[in-house]
């Protein structure tokens, strides 16, 4: 072909190119929710004189323009790809591994911010008199840390943060990192943060035996599974193409349940909600997801058999049900949306233990935990 | 609105440009005017005034010295000296208040001067004076028409971030561009690889950069030399795209801008370095402040005084800021030293050992360019030559430098002239175009990609 058509042929695609997308932007122009990210897309800015004295209006037509850009979910996979591709995934916050498991970025060590969330437990173990138990979930990049390359490998420092976590002597600490390192290289999604059935049952197998109970066989409950899940560490990484997990929910047989939401005012009689099967995201499916504070009472576990005060991240919500038939009631406080006081809460529903089920990048981080009183 | 923004990208330029072919060619400038003069407005919507009463003054100023020839000094006293006014007031002011409240703390100082800068003021001041001293020394013809001139100024591939083009080099252009399909097709070729340099080699590289300069004392000596060889090849990349991108979207417009950049980090010494980095600030420099100060005719004494007033002057035009004035000066040292201390010993020395003092001295003024503030300046050099105890290289820095080493070593190879090679090697091979045309395609895409990730933004904290 001669050069005046290849040059004929530049003019096309790149005109092409510049007149495509503002046609996709008047087909997205009512598109007001973004599924993949769970957020609200920016509004068309309004010329104001505000926005033109304070010069916000040019960033915030770019960020409109960029979040109604046609194709964009396609775009950003091409760029997650090539970015994976380059080997520059270091800086971003998910890393795929060579089984293709997308794994959080490490938490940074730091060991003040640490201590300081260990006191505030601490207090609140003297503060109430109540047998105190602290459970972090090692992270699925520290346990899966061989599949990655060196040099992020050795950026994973679970074992000297969860060293920390123990050495509190007001609570006692269970242990789940020497199972986890043996057996649970696949105890995560791989395409979500968190971990799976298997793991969540390991973690109550550790409780059961620090908190002196007897944990139930895996044949005490029913089993169900349902495929094509995609979950959090996919959404962020954008890497589109990673096969889809299959979430397995272990059903405590003969549990009769009540289950209460606080902010809701609500009640139900399941453990499990189906509906959110229908949803982008179906995590909510266990206990409906995080609520301020979550009442599950097993009508057929013994008068005397206890409650249990669980203080949780959304790990919690598949570790309860395993508990449910152990404790006559188990009541889950998530201090990210509750402000109430849990000291207070503990002596106002009489708990004979408390449980802090948390991943061990939100223990180390959560500014909640702070605020514990 | 810089290039790599979708509203540029595709709100903007497809505007401007069906305009542009669609209207006659008699009122093609007035529409580049009017296109210019918004796309300077979207960014600054008041500051746009003082930029039209800018031109008109200097257009009159052209003017009279037109047609006052007795008073043309005058004329030309008066141009340059409100265009020194403007940068005095709108770029140091602020700069010359804060040094003057911390070394004199007097009570009526207490408040600091918030005059926020103009966006592209250094560039076209400086146009405006070149096209001025120029008429006033008859090298160029006046511009009667304002239209004509005012798109010279704003015209805007060059309004934001240059190349300073000069107003001799452009004036026959303005009357008749040259807007044939070989012209615009290379234009786009040229803004392509410009969008790539900027969006996937200078902005990955800022990215290491801001990994590395958050905090020196935890780098490692190596550490500290990956991160600032990034942020070496972040500047680079990122000042030269924008310069391509101007060079290809004149010529989209169908004007021909003198190239900006020659592949600077070839270099064999500080001299030959500065005859390749931001040409057309050089260029402008040796023509109205070094030669007119006499240059190298006046004796070594006045031409060592000449070279540091013109590299003091350098340096301030990059900011205002005292790193900036030090940066500069550094240079002046260098380039003087190299003319008449270690020319000899430079020129008998093995290529390799040019380069690599060229390299040096480049980067370590990279790191005066970086910052601002002396005491993190101080500590990230120190960090260079180990002051601060992280070893040789921390885990993270490892981690990254191992992560962006392929990335590092494109960049690498993109500074070196390889592309012009193969284009003049293969000029004639019928698959050239092809290869040009599909390889501006894919990279287009890959800066849409990464322009579309940059506002990918999932929120799921309720999820943890």
């Amino acid at each position: 072909m001669k050069k005046r058509i290849w040059n004929i042929l530049s003019i096309a695609l790149f005109g092409a190119a510049l007149l495509a997308v503002p046609v996709g932007w008047l087909c997205n122009a009512g598109k007001t929710f973004s599924e993949s990210e769970r957020r609200y897309l920016a509004e068309l800015p309004k010329l104001s004189k505000q926005s033109l004295s304070d010069w916000t209006f040019d960033d915030a037509t770019e960020t409109y323009l960029a979040d109604h850009l046609p194709l964009r979910d396609a775009l950003v996979g091409v760029n997650a790809y090539a970015t994976l591709a380059s080997g520059r995934q270091v800086s971003t916050d998910v890393w795929a591994d060579d089984e293709g498991y997308l794994l959080e970025a490490p938490v940074r060590k730091d060991s003040a911010e640490i201590q300081k969330r260990m006191k505030r437990i601490a207090a609140l173990a003297e503060t109430t008199g109540v047998p105190t138990y602290v459970l972090a979930v090692p992270s699925a990049g520290y346990i899966r840390r061989s599949h990655l390359p060196g040099a992020l490998a050795a950026l994973y420092k679970d074992d000297a943060i969860l060293g920390e976590i123990a050495a509190s002597e007001t609570v006692t600490f269970v242990p789940l990192l020497d199972r986890f390192e043996r057996e649970g290289q696949g105890w995560y999604y791989r395409t979500d943060h968190h971990w799976t059935a298997d793991g969540a049952f390991a973690a109550y197998e550790a409780f059961s035996a620090a908190s002196g109970r007897t944990a139930l066989s895996k044949d005490a409950f029913y089993h169900h599974s349902v495929n094509g899940y995609y979950g959090s560490t996919r959404s962020r990484s954008a890497l589109w193409l990673t096969a889809p997990d299959t979430l397995r929910i272990d059903e405590p047989i003969g549990a009769d349940v009540t289950v209460s939401f606080s902010d809701s005012d609500t009640t139900s009689d399941r453990l499990f909600f189906y509906e959110h099967l229908g949803e982008y995201d179906w995590y909510p499916l266990f206990l409906d997801g995080n609520h301020a504070i979550t009442v599950i009472e097993n009508h057929a576990a013994p008068e005397d058999a206890g409650t249990l005060l669980m203080v949780k991240d959304s790990f919690g919500n598949t570790l309860a049900p395993l508990l449910v038939s152990s404790y006559r009631s188990v009541v889950m406080v998530d201090p990210r949306y509750c402000r109430e006081s849990v000291s207070q809460l503990c002596k106002t529903i009489g708990a004979d233990e408390i449980l802090f089920c948390y991943s061990l990048e939100r223990i180390a981080t959560d500014l909640n935990l702070l605020r514990l009183k | 609105m810089v290039f790599s923004s979708l509203t540029f990208l595709f709100a903007f330029l497809p505007v401007a440009l069906i305009g542009y072919y669609l209207f006659p060619k008699k009122i093609r400038i007035g529409w580049l005017l009017l296109v210019s003069l918004v796309f300077y407005a979207w960014g600054e919507p008041i500051y746009v005034l003082l930029m039209i009463a800018s031109i008109l003054v200097n257009w009159l100023f052209g003017l009279g010295m037109a047609r006052f020839e007795r008073q043309k000094k005058l004329f030309l006293i008066l141009s340059v000296g409100i265009n020194l006014l403007l940068l005095g007031v709108f770029k140091y002011a602020g700069l010359v208040w804060d040094t003057v409240r911390r070394l004199l703390p007097i009570a009526a100082a207490e408040h600091s001067l918030s005059i926020r800068l103009p966006i592209g003021i250094s560039f076209f001041t400086f146009q405006i004076m070149s096209y001025c001293i120029d008429v006033y020394r008859g090298k160029a013809n006046v511009q009667k028409n304002p239209i004509l001139f005012g798109a010279y100024v704003t015209m805007f591939p060059q309004l934001i971030a240059g190349p300073i083009v000069r107003y001799v080099d452009i004036e026959a252009q303005l009357m008749r561009p040259d807007c044939s399909a070989e012209h615009f097709a290379d234009g786009i070729r040229r803004f392509v690889v410009g969008l790539s340099k900027k969006v996937l080699l200078a902005n990955a590289m800022g990215t290491l950069w801001a990994q590395f300069s958050a905090s020196p004392s935890e780098n490692g000596v190596i550490g500290a030399w990956v991160g600032l060889l990034a942020f070496t090849f972040q500047i680079y990349f990122d000042f030269s795209g924008y310069s391509d991108m101007a060079i290809g979207l004149g010529r989209m417009l169908g004007f021909r801008f003198l190239e900006n950049f020659d592949y600077p980090y070839i270099a064999e010494s500080v001299t030959d370095f500065w005859r390749r980095w931001h040409i057309s600030l050089s260029t402008w420099f040796r023509e109205y402040v070094y030669i007119p100060l006499g240059g190298n005719r006046k004796g070594t004494g006045r031409q060592i005084f000449n070279l540091l007033a013109v590299w003091t002057l350098t340096g301030l035009w990059h900011g205002a800021s005292w790193n900036f004035l030090v940066w500069g000066l550094y240079f002046g040292v260098l380039l003087i030293l190299e003319k008449f201390v270690w020319q000899s010993v430079l020129q008998k020395a093995p290529r390799f050992l040019r380069h690599l003092y060229a390299m040096l001295a480049v980067m370590l003024g990279w790191c005066i360019f970086a910052f601002p503030d002396f005491s993190e300046m101080l500590a990230y050099l120190g960090s260079l030559f180990g002051v601060g105890g992280a070893g040789a290289i921390s885990e993270t820095a490892a981690a990254w430098s191992l992560g962006y080493l392929p990335w590092l070593l494109l960049c690498a190879i993109f500074s070196l002239p390889l592309g012009k090679y193969f284009l003049d090697r293969f000029r004639d091979r019928r698959w050239l175009p092809a290869v040009q045309t599909v390889g501006a395609a894919v990279l287009f895409l890959l800066c849409l990609a990464a322009l579309a990730s940059q506002s990918y933004n999932p929120f799921i904290y309720f999820r943890f």
